[in-house]
């Protein structure tokens, strides 16, 4: 009874799900994952183990094994709720295409989350951090070329700006500083673009059918928490980075502060070297360069940051949840 | 129905509650399918949930009425507006800072010049013989010196030194800009964010977390940095004064390095003046504000974070939370 | 203690503690009710687990002062000075014993700079003689030359580039040295009375008492194990300091006996023998070399210095100053290295070990964010 019950809930959800958003429809989410076939496997995978659960039906009533009856019924109902899974996951997915719409459209940017999130992605790394380090390191080299210019006068001889040796150095820390932040970034980035190719295309699949062998069922669940975490959750992060970052804007428009070398100025204070035998103009621009780097340490280090740990928060949760036996936990049977 | 009309960020109350009756209907749902099909275990599932979304309710109710408490009873612990006593720290640091950038540069640039100042100077030998030859031939005998070659030596080690300034000056700038950070945005987006996650059951750990964070930011961070302002202005170093005589002024250094040199040449003892004890006293207040900015700031994230973790556990987040930025 | 005092009596952070404890009392309390009201057993327990808490923190801040004071004469009794004088306690022997090195590390370090100094004058003395021809009534008309020229002491260039490269160490050893002997005077002034103050009073709270355990313990491990360990490692932290003289009258020592006619010399930086010092020049020697490129006694001997082996009367021998036994240019740096950098880092790695065994004994953190993680 309470089987058939469930059933037909099942089917009830299964209408819901395709009323909503017929397979190839347009997502604001990502096409990607209806592409490559992975429906088709999935499904081969599930009527694998059904056929092979049913050859060990026939075969322990011909051995007459009733132990084998209790270890069938719960395969039997674990491969049920993969596939129940599967059909829940595909129309979550599909609901949240209206979701995403809807954020996008109050994040002022159209798109689906991907898009979105490599958008803001190359703005912060191109424009914003290694346009910084480029800044930085024209300095750096300008100010070591003004340290090995040497002067003659008469008998004496010396370099006036031998000094901005020391200043080169502090340019050259923060340089490092910048440029490791901007290889983090292009690394997300990259993982950004192998995450919408693979993650609903490969790793779900290998996840449900992972989850339907005994032996496998953690990892399986592991590989559907993955899966979601990262074609769900971990583009949205960045789409609100991207609102944190308008409301910081907004409301602080001098908080995020930008650093820029102008080469007439630098050629300016090289003939202005000449004459005055002094160089101080390195000095104003490198105090400016290391308030743009900490500037940007919140936008290109903590919002990073935060979305992988929201993101391996929700994997960690999602695991958990996956990975339980269902079927019992709501009394759909229990051990004879 | 879609989220536009809620207005997230200025309307959060309103996309909370709409977030709460989401997950009460799902809970009803739920509950009426263990009490149609008799299925007990996922009635008392519903009735747990049930308890969290009341919780996160609750949390909603008291953030919206005591926002205001919060921030008062930050004013009186802080002595004044929290966000502005903090400011003053760092802008206290900063300027010393930038001073002290300032005059070890100057000294550096000027002990860095003197060591290569190269004098050359030759005699010439007129060839006897022919005076018409002299016009076109000529003798030379010349020799050059470095007098202060050795000062390279202290250009060398204060080049290890000084990117202490940067990094100095790179922490405390952080601490400023994550300060007007977290004021524009922790309760503007992150606590509306962090409430909505809470509400269901598969996001409510991060939805802890970030609940943590954003009360751990928006309040205590503040606080720390009036503690560190109230440490710092009291044990800060000595501010580079103006007058010429001190060593540690932009102008008083100078002037006495030209002292040593004219002390030089006027009793004949050149390298005697010459010393160490003025590049430790230049250096003094560069590594006094080192550690203090740099022990402050490492205790401030210790407290910032233990008091994350420590609030998230009791909103239900993950206590992992710090560990699991070990995959980072 | 009186810092601590200051902070607890005269600016009120006592009677701030005394208010945290009532409010703890008091939430616990209205919790206790609602969950007998309501049949809550979990919200009962809880309750009653934080009145215990209250009550224990209670304890604490009755105490305070008097066990600052006990911790204080325990660290005294463990450096070995029974009942410390005000001005004496652990936080001063450590201070002293870090500033005797910096002083000492400071006047070495002089002695090094100074023989740098006169070994870079010497190495960049060059005579030269050339043969030019062409107009050379202005300087437009430009000339031609070839000649050669000398350089006696280029040689001692490799002294001056290791003193340079060594300098590149003893200034931030200098540095550490100096940032030890202020950290130290900052607990002791500042760090210990607050963190201890505001960590009795965070205890208070459910919510923030994992963060108050970790700020006293932090405040105890510094005031206690950090002091503690410049103590025990105080034979570490010595320095004889060497000048580098040659203590012998034979005249191949040195160069500046004759010419070098005030005690210090031209080029000999204010040593009390000048012949005994290495490198060193007359203003002489220096004016016959420079106008005529003569080599005369006052500068002649210095590269015989060079290899000077010493006589079999004295004990040390003087590479140019850079390497002998233990007194030389280079063991010196490399001795230092252990109390600039190795024993600090030992030190702290020793404290943060303490604070994490002693933190969740006063109910707070045990991983402190992760910076267990470096041990």
């Amino acid at each position: 009874m309470k089987s058939n019950g469930l059933i037909v809930a099942f089917m009830l959800l299964l209408q819901f799900t395709y009323a909503q958003a017929p397979f190839g429809g347009t997502c604001a989410l990502s096409d990607e994952w209806k592409t490559g076939g992975w429906e088709s496997l999935s499904l081969l995978a599930i009527s694998t183990v059904l056929t092979f659960l049913s050859l060990v039906y026939a075969l322990h009533v011909l051995l007459r094994k009733p132990e084998w009856y209790i270890w069938i019924k719960d395969e039997f109902y674990q491969a049920v709720v993969s596939l129940a899974i599967l059909i829940s996951v595909i129309g979550v997915v599909e609901i949240l295409c209206d979701v995403t719409s809807s954020l996008s459209g109050l994040a002022g940017v159209s798109g689906d989350p991907f898009s979105i999130a490599n958008n803001y992605l190359n703005d912060l790394i191109w424009q914003k951090t290694l346009n910084l380090a480029n800044n930085i390191f024209m300095l750096s080299v300008y100010a070591q070329v003004s340290a090995a210019y040497a002067l003659d006068l008469g008998v004496v001889r010396w370099f006036p700006s031998a000094g901005l040796r020391a200043v080169a150095q502090n340019l050259d820390f923060l340089y490092a500083i910048v440029i490791g932040i901007s290889g983090s970034l292009l690394l997300q980035s990259i993982g950004l673009q192998l995450i919408r190719a693979f993650a609903f295309r490969i790793i779900f699949p290998f996840g449900i059918f992972f989850r339907m062998l005994p032996f496998t069922r953690t990892a399986g669940a592991t590989f559907i928490a993955v899966a979601l975490g990262l074609y769900i959750i971990y583009p949205l992060t960045f789409l609100m980075d991207k609102v944190v970052m308008d409301t910081v804007y907004a409301n602080y428009p001098g908080l995020i502060t930008t650093f820029t070398v102008d080469p007439a100025l630098l050629i300016g204070s090289t003939l202005a070297t000449l004459i005055v035998q002094y160089n101080f103009t390195v000095f104003a621009p490198t105090v400016s360069a290391m308030g743009a780097v900490a500037s940007l340490l919140p936008q290109a280090l903590f919002l990073p940051t935060l979305n992988l740990i929201i993101t391996l928060t929700f994997i960690r949760t999602a695991t958990k949840v996956l990975s339980q036996n269902f079927a019992r936990q709501i009394g759909l049977y229990e051990y004879e | 129905m879609t989220l536009a009309t809620a207005a997230f960020l200025t309307g959060w109350e309103i996309a909370a509650a709409v977030a709460l009756f989401i997950s009460l209907l799902i809970i009803s749902l739920g509950f009426a399918l263990a009490i149609g099909f008799k299925l007990k275990e996922l009635e008392e599932w519903t009735k747990e949930e049930f308890y969290e979304v009341a919780t996160s309710g609750i949390i909603i109710l008291i953030l919206v009425g005591a926002v205001d408490l919060l921030n008062y009873i930050s004013n009186i612990l802080a002595g004044g507006e929290p966000f502005a006593l903090a400011a003053t720290y760092t802008d206290a640091a900063t300027l010393d800072l930038s001073l002290i950038f300032a005059i070890v540069f100057g000294y550096n640039y000027a002990i860095t010049t003197l060591s290569t100042v190269n004098l050359a100077l030759f005699f010439p030998i007129p060839i006897p013989t022919d005076p018409a030859l002299t016009t076109w031939f000529l003798i030379r005998s010349g020799s050059f010196w470095t007098v202060f070659a050795g000062l390279s030596a202290i250009s060398s080690g204060m080049f290890n030194v000084i990117f202490l300034v940067a990094t100095s000056l790179v922490v405390i700038i952080t601490q400023k800009v994550l300060l007007d950070f977290f004021r524009a945005t922790m309760f503007k987006v992150f606590l509306p964010f962090g409430i909505m996650l809470r509400t269901f059951p598969i996001t409510r750990q991060a939805g802890g977390t970030i609940i943590a964070l954003a009360i751990g930011a928006y309040i205590v961070y503040p606080l720390i940095l009036v503690m560190n302002n109230s440490i710092y202005s009291v044990y800060h170093p000595q501010t580079p004064s103006a007058y010429a005589a001190d060593i540690n002024s932009f102008v008083g250094q100078i002037f006495n390095i030209f002292a040593k040199i004219a002390t030089g040449f006027a009793t004949g003892d050149f390298f005697g003046k010459w010393s160490v004890n003025d590049v430790i006293s230049i250096l003094t207040p560069l590594i006094d504000n080192f550690v203090i900015i740099s022990f402050l700031f490492v205790v401030d994230i210790i407290i910032l974070i233990t008091f994350i973790t420590g609030f998230s556990d009791a909103l239900g987040g993950d206590e992992q939370v710090f560990g699991l930025s070990r995959l980072i | 203690m009186s810092d601590f005092s200051t902070i607890w009596v005269t600016y009120g952070w006592g009677a701030v503690s005394v208010v945290a404890v009532l409010l703890s009392i008091l939430f616990a309390a209205l919790g206790y009710t609602f969950g007998v009201a309501f049949r809550l057993r979990e919200v009962a327990i809880w309750s009653r687990e934080e009145l215990l808490q209250a009550m224990a923190s209670g304890l604490i801040l009755a105490y305070a002062a008097t066990f600052v004071v006990l911790l204080s004469e325990l660290s005294c009794s463990l450096v070995g000075k029974a009942g410390c004088s005000v001005g004496n306690d652990q936080m001063t022997v450590a201070r002293n014993i870090v500033g005797n090195l910096t002083q000492n590390v400071t006047n070495q370090t002089n002695y090094i700079f100074q023989l740098n100094m006169r070994a870079a004058f010497t190495s960049s003395l060059v005579k030269y003689w050339d043969f030019s021809w062409g107009p050379f009534t202005n300087v437009f008309t430009g000339q031609l030359a070839f000649g050669f020229s000398i350089s006696p002491w280029a040689g001692t260039s490799i002294i001056v580039e290791s003193i340079n490269y060594i300098f590149g160490l003893l200034i931030p050893i200098l540095s550490s040295l100096v940032a030890q002997g202020f950290l130290l005077e900052l607990i002791d002034k500042s760090l210990f009375p607050t963190f201890l103050a505001m960590g009795i009073i965070l205890r208070t709270f459910f919510f923030s008492r994992k963060t108050g355990g970790l700020l006293m313990a932090i405040a105890i491990g510094i005031y206690t194990i950090y002091p503690l360990m410049y103590v025990l490692m105080q034979p570490f932290f010595t320095l004889p300091v060497h000048d580098f003289e040659v203590e012998t009258p034979d005249i191949m020592a040195g160069n500046c006996g004759v010419g070098c006619a005030s005690s210090s010399g031209a080029f000999c930086t204010g040593v009390i023998t000048p012949s005994k010092v290495p490198f060193c020049m007359s203003s002489g020697g220096v004016i016959a070399f420079y106008t005529l490129g003569v080599f005369t006694v006052g500068n002649t001997l210095t590269p015989s210095y060079m290899f000077y082996t010493g006589s079999k009367t004295v004990n040390k021998t003087v590479y140019g100053g850079m390497q002998t036994p233990y007194d030389g240019v280079l063991p010196t740096v490399g001795y230092l290295l252990v109390p600039a950098a190795f024993l600090p880092l030992l030190n702290i790695l020793i404290t943060i070990s303490f604070i994490k065994i002693l933190s969740p004994t006063l109910g707070g953190d045990v991983e402190i964010a992760g910076i267990t993680r470096i041990i």
